[in-house]
């Protein structure tokens, strides 16, 4: 795009919203959850007799909304919560609280209090928010309820694997999502290879997927955001939440320190499956194996005034692998997992504008500590940030909505460190971490131009240093701490605009443009917690992708339906990965083993959705394909990226049958991964070896798959301060073997000069039944 | 880091029922056959004259019948092998054209059993024993098929020995009779080191392990122990408590060579590639020094050492 008609544009815009800035009063304030207290995320904000004339709370559930002054009838709304209306005669700044009531009777869940055309009339694109009580009602393997797996039934969205939390979006690789958690970046955002995510339901309020047009205030990854908010914790009431799994347990207190001011929740979850299942290992070749994961988040908050408050959020989560052979005198233990903590300030300068200072610190970290005999082995790796941001929300008026802000980030990535003993002798790999500094600016204009025309545009700026103590394996000259090494500069512009055609149409467009300085390269079919995640340096380059994006909405039968068509090119600049004879070793240093290429991944996505009634839910298909280019693999032909997936289906129902009965359903569909096959087989040292074929030239069967889940609630009207729920969900329900991967296997007998060779399919999940019993008391 | 992968997936696939069903995948037709060089000269304790197998590759068959494997075999190529100093050709030789004692001492060579061999099996060899693998030489492989040239290169390193051997009995076992083999070995310092091993039991055949070679990143000049494990074809049943253990009172023999870089960097993506297929990689390819085919002309500085195992 010519960046100087983009930046006059945008400030012309903003220049024309200062001319009409007069006699104008602002309404601003918090919503938040009648019961608890719980800011709400996303509500809206609009004038009854001009709906267009509206907003929607940030983050921090605050808004704010400027308009001439006169009388109005304002509506609150926000999706399950019945609607409010308060009339407001505008003669100075209002501040306006609101507490919005959960509708949670069935008559309640019809009043689905979204604002109608928001599909339509706003200028997202690909960008869904998901409540949690919403994902709650899916069914759920062994059932955990996971975010990460419900963002897969999304069009535009696809699953990593059988089971796996890990997921593509739009062609772009697993470490091309931002996943943060209340800001902190998640680097590994899976348990047990990412079979569950890190994510415990109990303690999330909120998740926003953004998989077309990034916003300017989210930067640093290709392909999509999630950006998942912890509870606050009741600010009214103390309650405890929980439940008992077939796998797992969960338990959340929460509750206020000062009431009204101040609140805190504690959420903890662990695993037990492999504890009760000891007995049946003994005899097996697991014998002496143990594994869990846990999660513990928690969250205190305080209120000075309606101005400022504070929020201090903390995660940390561990998988353990346990394994010990008393008769061979060896064992190991292998603990890997996240640590996030962030400290947050919400100040409001005045009626329209509103900051936000952030200080982030998040850390993975893989381990491994083996021992046999007098020998012992070690191995460490991980990637640590320090992060600071500031970001602004000014809301000009209800045609401009202006976000703008600064970010910085300090990286160290620590590369496989090794060292073992034998007896007194002392073996030692220990590469230097590195580190690199990143910081972005952004700014960017919601603009209403008119009833008909909307913008958003947006500039962000990034540079990325990586810094020393380095010694530059290129010419040798070291570095000392903070040294500038190489630097990359990255502007990166975001725009999407909306033409309304009608009431219940509208046309949109983006165009986003992300750098990306942190990556992680994988040669597995899914994410491990052994991966390194590596910084941009004098060797690798910033990825760079550039996404082009067009879509329809339209509103069907009184916005009863929203309906969507997407279409989207990507072009993926910098892409990275193993050479073709890498052999994963960590004694190596994985900048070498790299090589670089291009992608390219396009596709249209529908969705259909029943937004309220009784049976609600959502069709979504995408038909799409994903490729790279490497020049040093097959020669630098085309091949089909790992995660190609030409069809892929996802419904998704909810049906509420009455206060104690609640049903959801997922049947998935998908085009067969791909694989690369056996070219031919060869002979050498009497063993066959294989000599593979094109990359991902073969596909597994198709995937498809249903499951059901089943909400009991036996006494939904009680007024007891404790209150039970069963959930029931079956997996896998007609038992489909969808294949996961292949592998072959060969025998010969070269004296008798016979072979066999051998493929076989395996698959992963059978039909699956799970029960798991959901409690909550609260305090009256 | 492979094993563990391995052993992560399987405790989970366990745990979750797993299944696995055969099936016919679709042939690849295109570029399937290439020749196959297994080439080696051997320098050090026993040197060897250069010899060679020639074959070639063929396309996934469920069943590989006896007449197809003897159809593999290269025949009548001009095999030449120059050592920097001179040069010679090797000759094919075939199963079928030799004495039951040339037989004998051929199929002993492989590692093979005379009385069950049923394949005609060829071999390129220079009989006249002229030119032996010396430590510090270069050897320069020709191969003219008739309708296609293939070279390669490959250096008899330096050699390190395995200074000792001894075996101990692991307390907690439960079987008495089984003993883990424990090496002593001295690194050569400040170069790039390259390691391969074999076991042998008695006088059965002589076996590289399924991880047989190493580099020495992780060890460089540096004298220590180290535990080995005994030797296994690479379809043998693993058994957690009992694998690569010794069998006390056999005698048993390691061969433990050194290899240069591009030999190394063969068996390492070969036994990568063969141990790491299923979900965990998207696949290897087999790094060859062969131009213009597959497989491996190597060199190796080779030391033998042998004891009877008892603690």
């Amino acid at each position: 795009m010519n960046s100087k008609y983009f930046l006059c544009i945008f400030f012309m815009g903003i220049f024309m919203n200062f001319l009409s800035a007069q006699e104008k009063y602002t309404l601003n304030g918090y919503v938040k959850d009648l019961k608890t207290g719980e800011t709400l995320i996303g509500a809206n904000i609009f004038d009854a007799g001009n709906p267009t004339m509206g907003t929607t709370t940030n983050a921090y559930g605050f808004y704010s909304l400027s308009l001439p002054k006169g009388k109005y009838q304002f509506k609150f709304s926000y999706l399950g919560y019945a609607d409010e209306t308060l009339e407001i005669d505008l003669q100075q700044d209002v501040l306006q609280n609101v507490e919005l009531k959960e509708g949670i009777t069935i008559e309640e869940v019809v009043v689905t209090a979204e604002e109608k055309d928001k599909n339509v009339a706003s200028t997202d694109m690909g960008t869904v928010e998901l409540g949690m009580e919403n994902v709650k009602r899916l069914p759920a393997l062994l059932g955990e309820v996971d975010i990460l797996k419900t963002i897969q039934l999304l069009p535009g969205v696809l699953s990593a694997g059988e089971g796996n939390s890990g997921f593509y979006v739009r062609g772009g690789g697993p470490d091309q999502n931002l996943v943060l958690l209340d800001e902190a970046v998640v680097y590994n955002s899976g348990h047990m290879l990412g079979f569950f995510s890190v994510f415990n339901a109990d303690a999330i309020k909120n998740t926003t997927l953004i998989k077309g047009g990034m916003p300017a205030n989210y930067g640093g990854r290709l392909s999509s955001v999630v950006d998942i908010q912890m509870k606050e914790g009741n600010n009214k009431k103390y309650g405890v939440t929980g439940g008992i799994g077939l796998i797992a347990s969960r338990l959340t207190i929460e509750g206020p320190i000062v009431p009204e001011k101040s609140s805190f929740i504690v959420s903890g979850r662990r695993t037990y499956a492999f504890d009760l299942a000891q007995p049946a290992l003994k005899g097996t070749n697991f014998e002496g194996t143990n594994y869990f994961f846990y999660d513990f988040n928690s969250k205190i908050n305080y209120r000075f005034s309606d101005k400022d408050r504070i929020y201090l959020s903390a995660y940390f989560g561990r998988d353990v692998l346990n394994y010990n052979s008393e008769a061979r005198g060896f064992g190991f233990r292998m603990p890997y997992g996240n640590a996030t903590a962030t400290l947050r300030w919400n100040h409001l300068f005045s009626s329209k504008l509103f900051m936000n200072i952030s200080a982030i610190y998040n850390d993975y970290d893989f381990g491994f500590n083996g021992s046999q005999s007098e020998f012992t082995f070690n191995l460490f790796s991980g990637v640590r940030d320090w992060n600071g941001k500031i970001d602004f929300d000014y809301y000009a008026s209800p045609r401009h909505s202006l976000k703008f802000g600064v970010n910085y980030t300090y990286h160290k990535l620590t590369p496989n460190i090794l060292n073992a003993t034998s007896g007194e002798v002392e073996f030692e790999i220990n590469p230097p971490s590195r580190y690199a500094n990143e910081t972005a600016i952004y700014i960017l204009d919601e603009f209403k131009i008119s009833d008909k025309f909307s913008v958003n545009v947006g500039l962000r700026g990034s540079l990325f240093s990586q810094v020393g103590p380095y010694t530059s394996k290129i010419d040798g000259i070291e570095y000392d701490n903070f040294e500038r090494v190489k630097t990359y500069t990255g502007l990166e512009p975001r725009f999407s605009t909306r033409v309304k055609l009608n009431e219940r149409t509208s046309l949109k467009a983006g165009l986003t443009i992300n750098n990306q300085y942190i990556h992680l390269v994988s040669n597995s079919t899914s994410s491990l917690p052994t991966d390194l995640w590596v910084a941009s340096s004098e060797i690798i380059k910033p990825q760079r992708g550039i996404q082009y994006a067009l879509g329809y909405f339209q509103n069907l039968k009184n916005d009863l339906y929203e309906t969507s068509v997407e279409v989207y090119y990507k072009d993926l600049q910098n892409q990275i990965d193993y050479r073709e004879n890498f052999v994963d070793d960590p004694t190596l240093d994985v900048e070498n083993e790299f090589v670089f290429g291009r992608g390219r991944a396009y596709g249209v996505e529908l969705f259909l959705k029943k937004r309220k009634g009784k049976l609600n839910g959502w069709i979504g298909y995408t038909l799409s394909r994903t490729e790279r280019i490497f020049p040093d693999i097959q020669n630098g032909e085309v091949y089909p990226a790992r995660f190609d997936r030409t069809h892929d289906l996802s419904i998704v129902a909810n049906y509420t049958k009455s206060k104690k009965w609640d049903f959801g359903a997922a049947f998935v569909y998908g085009t067969g991964n791909t694989f690369t096959p056996v070219k031919s087989l060869y002979f050498i040292e009497q063993n066959l070896n294989i000599e593979y074929g094109n990359r991902n030239s073969q596909r597994l069967d198709a995937y498809h798959r249903l499951d059901l889940s089943a909400t009991y609630t036996p006494k939904p009207e009680t007024t007891k301060n404790f209150k039970s729920f069963w959930t029931f969900s079956v997996y896998n329900v007609y038992n489909r073997r969808n294949p996961s991967f292949v592998y072959n296997a060969f025998e010969t007998d070269l004296e008798a000069g016979t072979g066999k060779a051998s493929a076989f399919k395996v698959s992963l999940f059978p039909i699956i039944p799970s029960v798991t019993w959901n409690f909550k008391w609260n305090q009256k | 880091m492979i094993k563990l992968r391995i052993f992560l997936f399987l405790l989970i696939a366990t745990f979750f029922v797993s299944c696995e069903t055969e099936f016919e995948p679709d042939i690849v037709t295109t570029d399937v056959e290439q020749y196959v060089v297994e080439g080696y000269i051997e320098g050090g304790e026993e040197p060897t004259p250069p010899y060679l197998i020639l074959t070639k590759s063929f396309g996934f068959n469920s069943e590989i019948s006896l007449d197809a494997v003897n159809d593999l075999y290269v025949h009548d190529a001009i095999v030449t092998v120059d050592n920097g100093d001179f040069q010679t050709t090797l000759e094919e030789v075939c199963l079928d054209e030799l004495t039951d004692e040339q037989k004998e001492l051929v199929v002993e060579f492989f590692g093979l059993e005379l009385d069950s061999i049923e394949i005609n099996f060829c071999v390129y060899v220079d009989l006249s024993f002229q030119m032996l693998g010396e430590i510090g030489k270069t050897y320069e492989l020709e191969i003219d098929t008739g309708d296609k040239i293939l070279t390669a290169t490959t250096t008899i390193p330096n050699h390190a020995p395995l200074d000792s051997i001894n075996f101990v009995r692991l307390p907690n076992l439960g079987v008495d009779s089984l003993l883990e083999l424990r090496c002593f070995f001295n690194d050569i310092p400040n170069e790039a080191n390259f390691y391969r091993y074999w076991t042998q039991i008695n006088d059965e055949p002589i076996l590289a392990n399924v991880s047989s070679v190493t580099d020495d990143r992780f060890f460089d000049g540096l004298a220590f122990e180290f535990p080995l494990a005994k030797a296994e074809p690479r379809d043998a049943e693993f058994d957690p408590i009992t694998f690569g253990l010794f069998t006390e009172g056999d005698t048993a023999t390691i061969k433990w060579a050194n290899l240069d870089e591009a030999h190394f960097k063969f068996w390492n993506t070969l036994e990568f590639n063969a141990l790491n297929q299923g979900p965990f990689s998207n696949y290897t390819r087999i790094e060859s020094n062969i131009e213009g085919g597959l497989g491996i002309w190597g060199g190796y500085s080779v030391s033998y050492i042998s004891g009877i195992v008892r603690e």
